[in-house]
């Protein structure tokens, strides 16, 4: 089965004073018609720079995207708008003041001169109902708005190209609890109805659980786990995702090494050699430094890159 | 709307109603004075308010001073808003290209302005008119010349400001074209501070003007402000009012022209408007 | 664990107000008549979404608000015994800092970028202890030791911008101990780090806590912090506390509606899984401004009666519930 959007041995990087960064150093990711793949990570680690390559933004180093098994040609981007379009994290920074609710969410299609002036506007005014902007609002400006609306807004000028997947960079964490739910519930009823592909960034592993069919870790620019939500959710396996699970109190996740980090993330310019992790991994043993690990298949789609995993897999596992 | 909120404030309000009388002055010159600005209504040096009729005085050769005032806002305005429009347009073109597409473009757009820059304004002006010979042309396209570099350079600044906001990359994620996404998110976003400085090029522009022609590099052919003042400074020392009354006008236009500058730098900010 | 101890007051706040001024006729109450008290060794987490007033609280007992578009209001503000409403601003610098010190969100723009950490420590360490140089110098590296920073010596030299956002973090609160505070403020001090950062950063002041025996007044608007840090809590809603209890009881018995919703908001499962909903609470928080006559979430509540609109209730305590509340129709049950 051919995949929605499948992305090969992507590697990006920016130029920075210090020298160039390689933000995403080699990612293999692919997300199924109707699914989500949750990224998590910290600040750092890529995610944002992952997004950006896959949305056009920035221009791969090297790699290849698909569509549908068609592989996108990276200098004509503006030709997949209709593809892939993205949802942005500030819902203050990603409108343009100056145009009002109804011509931010018309403005893709003038662009793509699509249906007619007089469809155009019923169109835009459905989709705005769909997401929940009443009809008072179509003609104020942003600032006119709070957080949650403009994310609706948001949402429905990235929908209004009709687009089969969504890149979704922290949708919800400027919001606030009580309206990141009404978001959420949102995105999930929108994927259902229209059988949409997410690619949905966060660092807040409780929603991107609660989205995603599949969550991948990264970790310096590389994916160290991925698997089905509630493989990753039961028996976590690399020491940074069973980390990262212990901060949300997780106490699903099966018997296992227990992982407290003390040390921060190091400088992205110069990464570890080996296994990116070692430097704060209370378990690295010597082969980490020198064998950079591989994703290797632990049963049910669960793929995981540590040299160690095989020690807890099994008491991990039994516990799920 | 904009023009409601620029009358709201005390200054906005100040600023165009005296530009509007001075442009009333400009309109209604020749139904006022039909002989024009150059006839001989009286004796030379007449004091302003000796004679009715003739409320400013003469100058050095017996011309009525509030004709001349009069004819001249017509060349000063002229000449101020013309020379600003190119200034702006070139300003405004060389810095939304500079800033919007960054690396070489932006590289050689800006040496080229800072070289313009480096040249002192008004020396550059006054060699340019001397070359070209003096006409009201060729000082409107002096004053261009040397005052598009600072617009470029404002230009630049905010798009790139704006360049890297989300809602100029979801522009881009939706297919939109460069040129228009510069021409419909980058600069209505970026133009404000930009409009504001263009009251005062104005004001500079006239400044210019009336040096120029100060210097002798006025158009001999017209009358504006900077010729009055050049027509009485042999005299200053004894009849000061003939350069005096058209410098106070000039001051005038100026100031009005600031307090304008800075409403609409108000008006256009969109988050001082009301919710 | 420290049960005789965190009977006796430390902070006593009763009914402290925050007005904005928005006009020069119009007062905004963005903090309505709070009360609460934090005692000895406790901490109380004031948690709440934006524009609940928070902050705001905090600035007002430290005395940090804006004075010319802010006024503070307040039955009492007591200290140690001490009354601080009545004290001059003078006599207020010298208990900040020294009795009373604040954690900030963001530390690199509470620290000075041209100076090294160690100027700030030392002049912070003799700004409230008469100390030498030397001494100070040492005092210095003992409270970066305490603050678990590695190899505390050679980040003596180290600029702020030059630090981790952890690293500048654990720089804030040595300086925030610098003076022997007994009660700490801590202003969203993980909001801003990343998950396992701010993970080592709630360690770090749970340790510091039972080491020294100071009170903290710890405010977020993040639910796992308060499980992980606070024995207390109280729930904010638009410039007034809605719920107060033990964290054990608010976070598994809550009576308020609020408090419950945004329990239920936050995500605890999974959509492609269950294909469970998420429970919501629609609308936005109100700006003080617009703030409801009667109950400021009555308009939001699904159990909303027409007797929320006439008066906000005041907190109060019912016979069985184990948390304070301010609502006419609280939940008895435990939600399924």
């Amino acid at each position: 089965m051919t995949k929605r959007l499948e992305i090969t041995d992507l590697v990006a990087g920016h130029k920075t004073r210090r020298g160039v960064v390689q933000a995403v150093a080699g990612v293999n990711l692919e997300i199924a018609a109707g699914e989500t793949l949750g990224l998590v990570g910290e600040s750092g680690c890529g995610k944002s720079s992952l997004a950006r390559a896959v949305i056009g933004l920035n221009t791969p180093t090297s790699g290849a995207l698909s569509i549908n098994g068609d592989p996108m040609d990276m200098r004509r981007r503006g030709n997949h708008a209709r593809d892939i379009q993205m949802v942005f994290q500030d819902p203050y920074g990603s409108l343009n003041p100056r145009l009002t609710v109804q011509q931010l969410v018309e403005e893709p299609l003038t662009v793509h001169r699509t249906r007619s002036k007089a469809e155009r506007k019923t169109f835009v005014k459905a989709l705005l109902d769909r997401v929940g902007i009443p009809e008072a609002m179509h003609d104020r400006l942003p600032h006119q708005l709070s957080g949650g609306q403009r994310q609706r807004v948001g949402i429905a000028r990235a929908l209004s190209l009709e687009p089969k997947i969504l890149i979704c960079d922290e949708p919800v964490s400027a919001l606030d609890v009580s309206v990141q739910a009404q978001v959420l519930n949102l995105l999930v009823e929108l994927q259902r109805e229209q059988n949409l592909s997410y690619l949905f960034i966060s660092h807040d592993l409780e929603v991107v659980r609660y989205v995603s069919h599949w969550i991948a870790v990264m970790y310096l620019g590389r994916i160290v786990e991925i698997g089905p939500v509630e493989e990753i959710w039961s028996s976590p396996l690399h020491p940074y995702t069973r980390a990262l699970m212990q901060t949300t109190g997780n106490d699903a996740m099966g018997e296992g090494p227990e992982v407290k980090l003390n040390s921060e993330l190091p400088s992205p310019l110069s990464p570890p050699s080996g296994c990116r992790f070692r430097t704060r991994c209370p378990l690295a043993i010597e082969k980490c430094a020198q064998e950079v690990p591989d994703l290797q298949e632990n049963g049910k789609g669960h793929q995981v890159a540590c040299h160690r995993a095989k020690e807890w897999s099994a008491t991990v596992s039994a516990a799920a | 709307m904009m023009l409601r909120r620029v009358l709201l404030s005390p200054a906005g309000m100040i600023g165009l109603v005296t530009l509007l009388l001075i442009v009333g002055m400009a309109i209604s010159a020749p139904y006022l004075f039909p002989k024009g600005p150059w006839a001989l209504v009286a004796r030379p040096y007449l004091w302003p308010g000796s004679r009715p009729g003739i409320p400013f005085g003469t100058d050095a050769l017996g011309r009525d001073i509030l004709a001349g005032v009069f004819y001249g806002s017509r060349v000063s305005l002229l000449v101020g808003i013309v020379a600003t429009v190119c200034a702006l347009v070139v300003g405004i073109t060389v810095g939304a290209i500079a800033g919007y597409f960054g690396r070489v473009a932006d590289a050689v757009l800006m040496r080229i302005t800072d070289a313009f820059q480096t040249i002192p304004g008004f020396l550059f002006a006054v060699v340019l008119v001397s070359i070209l010979s003096p006409s009201i042309s060729t000082i409107i396209f002096a004053i261009a010349t040397v005052s598009w570099p600072p617009v470029a350079r404002l230009t630049r600044a905010e798009v790139l400001r704006v360049r890297e906001s989300e809602y100029v990359q979801s522009c881009k994620i939706i297919g939109m074209s460069a040129p228009r996404i510069i021409l419909t998110q980058v600069l209505p976003n970026s133009l404000s501070p930009v409009i504001v400085a263009a009251a005062v090029l104005v004001a500079t522009a006239i400044i210019t003007e009336a040096g120029l022609s100060f210097l002798g590099l006025g158009d001999p052919n017209v009358m504006s402000w900077g010729t009055l003042i050049n027509i009485g400074r042999p005299s200053i020392r004894s009849t000061w009012f003939i350069c005096i009354i058209p410098g106070l006008f000039v001051v005038l236009t100026v100031l009005a022209l600031n307090l304008l500058g800075d409403a609409i730098n108000d008006a256009l900010n969109p988050h001082l408007r009301k919710r | 664990m420290q049960e005789q101890e965190q009977g006796a007051a430390l902070l006593d706040v009763r009914k402290l107000s925050v007005l904005i001024k928005q006009s020069s006729r119009q007062k905004v109450r963005a903090v309505d008549a709070v009360s609460f008290s934090v005692g000895v060794g406790e901490t109380l987490a004031l948690v709440g979404e934006s524009g609940a007033g928070k902050s705001l609280t905090a600035m007002a007992i430290m005395r940090l608000h804006k004075a010319q578009s802010m006024g503070v209001e307040a039955d009492s503000i007591r200290l140690d015994g001490q009354e601080l409403s009545t004290l001059s601003d003078r006599e207020i610098r010298k208990i900040r800092g020294s009795t009373m010190a604040m954690i900030f969100q963001d530390p690199l723009s509470s620290l000075n970028p041209v100076l090294t950490v160690e100027r700030q420590l030392v002049e912070a360490i003799r700004l409230h202890n008469d100390m030498s140089a030397a001494a100070a110098r040492q005092r210095a590296l003992e409270l970066l030791d305490m603050v678990r920073i590695p190899a505390a010596k050679s980040r003596l030299g180290e600029y702020s911008h030059r630090l981790s956002g952890g690293m500048r973090q654990r720089v804030m609160i040595a300086m925030a101990l610098a003076g022997n505070p007994k009660l700490i403020l801590a202003d969203e001090p993980t909001t801003a780090l990343d998950v396992t950062i701010s993970a080592q950063i709630l360690d770090l002041l749970r340790e510091l806590q039972t080491e020294l025996g100071v009170g903290m007044l710890f405010i977020t608007h993040d639910l796992h912090a308060v499980r992980s840090i606070a024995h207390r809590v109280a729930v904010m809603y638009s410039g007034r506390i809605v719920e107060t209890g033990n964290v054990e009881d608010v976070f598994s018995r809550p009576h308020h509606p609020y408090t419950e919703g945004l329990l239920a908001a936050r995500p605890h499962g999974s959509f492609s899984l269950d294909g469970h909903k998420l429970r919501e609470i629609p609308g936005t928080v109100p700006s003080p401004a617009d703030r409801p006559a009667g109950c400021a979430f009555g308009p939001r509540c699904n159990r909303s009666q027409p007797d929320c609109e006439s008066q906000p209730p005041s907190l109060r305590n019912e016979t069985g519930a184990r948390t304070s509340f301010a609502c006419y129709h609280p939940l008895k049950e435990v939600p399924a």
